[in-house]
């Protein structure tokens, strides 16, 4: 623990100092610190209130930096990395999940109004997580820009300035291609995407 | 495809959205002219328009919960312990909730609680064990009782009283229980809540789902999960750690359990006070506006509960994310009194005074106990005084800043006022043996003053608030017989009043000095000149502007006729600035400078009062947009004051927030920043944080957020600086309408496109009318407004 904790501290301070590569090897140390929000959060309770991405990304910048001072672009790089830390978790899980389900031997769980977490809005039913990440996959093969404005606005849930900041370009920029990406997603995910089918 | 050919279709998509919808289908033949396969490709993809939405939520939430928190659900059917499950009755955080019964015995169904897998840290286990002997210890008909507990393949599980019951705000609204009977049930909540803090039993997880109503209207309370053994005279402390580390619900809680300041039963006290809250009000205390977890969390700790009687009276949107909705007044009081009105009326006073006490932000300010509060509830329903009401003066303003600095530098402040005053009035006295006693007599008077407040007498520190409420008191009976020095050390009052940011108070305190002090001298007297313009300072800052020039001017007219020109700078000023609000910038610019001139050949160089000046100069260049001008002004006006007061001060703060306008409206973002928050710091730790300059100087850095990108900050600094101002200056008031221009700036960042037209409009339609069109205020309005509507064309244009 004592260990963990140094490693974070001098990756952070690596980080700020102006090392942007400290802050990827800094990704697998903090998954933990995730897994202790993501509970803490469900044993909060809150009504209402949505355990996202970008709510656990918050809660994590305040804790680690909290009362560093750390410049504006630092901020958004670290937003940044973290929404391809989120895709991740969220792409794993779902593979997992899918593998388990082709055993047939898992119980699939719902979360209910019991625990009042709310579904995604009406849009979301409809995205299947690991399709998304595949044409993501091909997206950036031909437009890595593009398909990193989604990861940011879609796993990050990073605002278009945000995200513009991260990028290093306009938020016109950002807003263009966040809206061309998704038309291109959604043609992949539905009769596009279809048609390739599945190799997972 | 090839990265060209989408970089291809990708800029016909992002031209087809600049182009008029009439133009779209002619202009895409044009631009794929012999090619309609390149035709037919962007024609596939634009077909998703109407689905972009889909990917602006965000992924559920849930299985993110399920990859960092795996819960495995035990099913009906299976035997924990001796108990059979049998179906689930519903899930929390830490667990599970099932209906079962013991094996072989049907007929006593109880709820058993499984700990979520994957959740069981230590932690988690101490804290169940903790609620297994809690429980078992609390035998008390509104409290559900613990039967039994275990251990069954290393999960960890207990055993309650079944209850069949609604959640008590179901209830409440489902049986549209008047505000008297919502307050007698919650009554008996109080009874047990007392029973279990008699036993030192903590709940600190006091909310609705956890307070049942059973079907013969009888509460009771469930799940004392976290609480904690308190043992006697000690408060029980947090662990090491963060507070978000311990289970709680952010909605309840109170500021105490978020600080992970030790906690209390003052901490249950509070989450009831937010319960009662929200089954009178329908509404949350502090969440009015909070729109996510943390930006409630910062609500809890720094923002004031609206009062319940104005709060029903309001409109609202509540709730997080996607259940964000509006709360309309009718629908509030539907269920509770004949209409919003009558509600309101039936909040009003009493009720008002037992939830702002049970709310305070302060334990100590709260009541005692929860048998205090349901005493006073009590006394309500038997209509006689309630206790809350007593002293309500001295807390309300003196919650936040019992600890803070602040007191210790303003009580230098007002001291050395009255200080002052004394050694003037004594040196004008001092001539002639009735003058001594005069005299004599007033510095008894003060020392009695102080000696009220001392400590030891009232229990707890004296406040400058509370010492000038007891000196106003005071000075209605004694020093009748010398009226005028009371008229003058009334004035006094008021100017401290005044500083101290109680407009309301200060006016009418210097009313009161006034009319006592005309009724004395008659005529013209330099006294009364000076205190029509320090009634001209209040109306001023009350944004009663009218007011404020017609006391100006008086003051002016009889300075001029007593002849006494050096002391015409300070009432020419106030003009001045009046004249500025009305946007008579060049009348004001030539005061300023003839008075610059004359105070630097009267005072030299350097004297404080020139800085003063100079930063009242640079505001008419700053409103010309004049910043090259502004700027080096400020900057010898900060050194000037840095010289005399040094950097904690104040006035420094101004002015370092002046430098921060000025480069903010340069587009020098970080030294703008840089500015605000040193001024920010200064002026929170010296003034507190309802100060009048604090509140605009919030709403000028949430501004520079907005263009930041940092919109969360912002909304906290704007929902700050908006309650309050609003609760500072009346409606019609300029600075609020520049404020509320900003809001709705920041309104139609984050999409909210209605309210935010109502801001914009409504700012900018004030300040025109207020400040005139050519003011700096007015024409950034205008400039919003303007953007604003230029923008929601292009995407009626884009929807087509």
């Amino acid at each position: 623990m004592g260990d963990r904790k140094t490693d974070v501290t001098r990756l952070l301070d690596a980080w700020s100092g102006g090392d942007p590569a400290a802050l990827d090897q800094l990704v697998p140390l903090v998954v933990g610190d995730l897994r202790k929000m993501a509970r803490a959060q469900l044993a909060r309770e809150t009504p209402g209130h949505t355990l996202q991405p970008t709510g656990l990304v918050n809660e994590l910048y305040l804790k680690l930096i909290g009362k560093r001072s750390v410049q504006w672009q630092s901020r958004t790089q670290f937003f940044a990395t973290m929404s391809q830390l989120m895709r991740r978790i969220l792409v794993d899980h779902a593979r997992r999940r899918a593998a388990l389900k082709k055993g047939g031997d898992a119980v699939r769980v719902t979360f209910d109004r019991a625990l009042d977490v709310p579904g995604g809005g009406p849009g979301d039913a409809g995205i299947d997580i690991v399709a998304l990440d595949e044409a993501l996959e091909r997206l950036a093969e031909m437009d890595p820009r593009q398909a990193r404005v989604v990861e940011l606005r879609y796993f990050g849930g990073l605002t278009l300035q945000e995200a513009a900041t991260s990028l290093d370009v306009s938020t016109m920029t950002v807003k263009r291609e966040w809206r061309t990406a998704r038309l291109w997603l959604l043609h992949e995910l539905g009769g596009g995407g279809a048609a390739q089918g599945h190799d997972a | 495809m090839t990265p060209e050919r989408w970089q291809q279709i990708k800029s016909l998509l992002d031209a087809w959205d600049d182009i008029a919808p009439e133009e779209r289908a002619s202009w895409l033949d044009q631009a794929c002219k012999g090619d309609p396969e390149l035709r037919a490709e962007v024609e596939s993809y634009l077909a998703y328009e109407d689905d972009l939405e889909a990917l602006e939520t965000p992924p559920s939430p849930e299985p993110l919960i399920e990859a960092l928190a795996p819960f495995d659900e035990a099913e009906a059917g299976q035997l924990i312990g001796p108990y059979r499950l049998e179906r689930l009755l519903g899930r929390g955080g830490m667990g599970a909730v099932y209906l079962a019964h013991r094996e072989a015995e049907f007929e006593q169904r109880v709820a058993l609680k499984l700990v979520r897998s994957g959740f069981e840290s230590p932690d988690t286990l101490e804290r169940f064990h903790n609620e297994r002997q809690i429980l078992a210890n609390l035998e008390h008909p509104n409290i559900a009782r613990l039967l039994d507990g275990g251990t069954s393949e290393g999960r960890s599980y207990f055993v309650m009283e079944l209850i069949d019951g609604q959640p008590i705000d179901a209830y409440c609204e489902a049986h549209r229980l008047t505000v008297r009977d919502r307050i007698r049930l919650f009554l008996r909540l109080c009874d047990a809540l007392a029973f279990a803090h008699r036993n030192l039993v903590l709940h600190l997880d006091l909310k609705p789902s956890n307070i049942l109503i059973t079907q013969d209207g009888i509460p009771k309370l469930l799940d004392f999960g976290i609480g904690k053994l308190l043992r006697r005279g000690r408060e029980t402390r947090q662990e090491e750690g963060t507070a978000t580390s311990r289970p709680m619900t952010l909605t309840y809680a109170s500021p105490e359990q978020l600080d992970g300041a030790p906690l209390s039963t003052s901490s249950d006290l509070y989450s009831l006070g937010v319960l009662l809250y929200e089954l009178l009000t329908g509404r949350l205390p502090c969440g009015a506006y909070a729109e996510s977890q943390p930006a409630l969390a910062y609500a809890i700790c720094h923002q004031q509960p609206v009062k319940p009687s104005t709060a029903v009276r309001r409109f609202e949107t509540i709730g997080f994310a996607e259940n964000r909705k509006e709360l309309r007044p009718a629908d509030v009081a539907q269920t509770r009194e004949r209409s919003p009105a009558a509600l309101a009326r039936r909040l009003r006073g009493d009720l008002d005074a037992i939830l702002l006490r049970t709310l305070n932000k302060d334990p100590d300010q709260r009541y005692a106990s929860v048998e205090q509060l349901a005493l006073d509830l009590r006394r309500y329903l038997d209509e006689l005084p309630v206790d809350a009401r007593r002293g309500s003066l001295a807390y309300r303003t003196f919650k936040y800043v019992r600890r803070n600095r602040w007191r210790l530098s303003v009580a230098a402040g007002v001291l050395g006022l009255i200080f002052a005053f004394t050694v003037a009035l004594s040196n004008q006295l001092r001539h002639t043996e009735r003058q001594r006693q005069r005299s004599a007599r007033l510095s008894e008077f003060l020392v009695d003053l102080f000696r009220a407040a001392e400590p030891d007498r009232a229990g707890r520190e004296p406040s400058v608030r509370g010492l000038v409420d007891i000196g106003r008191q005071r000075l209605e009976t004694e020093l009748t017989e010398e009226p005028e020095t009371r008229a003058l050390l009334l004035g006094t009052l008021g100017k401290v009043y005044y500083r101290l940011g109680h407009f309301e108070d200060a006016k009418q305190t210097q009313q009161a000095a006034l009319d006592a002090l005309q009724r004395e001298l008659g005529g013209d007297h330099i006294d009364i000149a000076k205190m029509l313009n320090d009634l001209s300072a209040i109306a001023f800052d009350q944004g009663d502007y009218r007011q404020a020039e017609a006391y100006s001017r008086q003051s002016i007219a009889m300075r001029e006729r007593l002849k006494g020109d050096e002391v015409l700078t300070p009432p020419r000023n106030n003009l001045a600035a009046i004249l500025m609000l009305r946007g008579k910038l060049e009348e004001a610019e030539a005061i300023y400078r003839d008075t610059i001139t004359l105070r630097r050949a009267a005072l030299g160089d350097r004297h404080l009062k020139i800085a003063i000046t100079q930063r009242n100069l640079a505001t008419v260049h700053t409103l010309r947009g004049e910043f090259e001008a502004a700027e080096p002004l400020l900057q010898e006006s900060l050194d000037i004051r840095i010289e005399h007061l040094g950097r904690e001060s104040a006035s420094v703060s101004k002015v370092l927030a002046a430098l921060g306008r000025v480069a903010h409206a340069r587009g020098e973002l970080d030294v703008a920043e840089r500015y605000f928050l040193e001024s920010l710091e200064i002026g929170r730790r010296l003034l507190g944080h309802h100060h009048l300059s604090v509140a605009i100087l919030e709403g000028d850095f949430a501004r520079l957020l907005v263009e930041r990108g940092e919109l969360s900050t912002a909304s906290v600094l704007f929902d700050r600086a908006l309650s309050a101002l609003t609760a500072i200056k009346p409606e019609g008031d300029w600075t609020r309408a520049d404020l509320e221009s900003a809001y709705g700036g920041y309104l139609a960042a984050v999409g909210r496109l209605e309210e935010a037209e109502v801001c914009l409009r409504e700012g900018a339609r004030v300040l025109e009318a207020v400040r005139g069109p050519d003011v700096l205020y007015t024409r950034q309005a205008k400039q919003r407004l303007e953007a604003f509507e230029l923008r929601g064309q292009e995407s009626e244009a884009g929807d087509e």
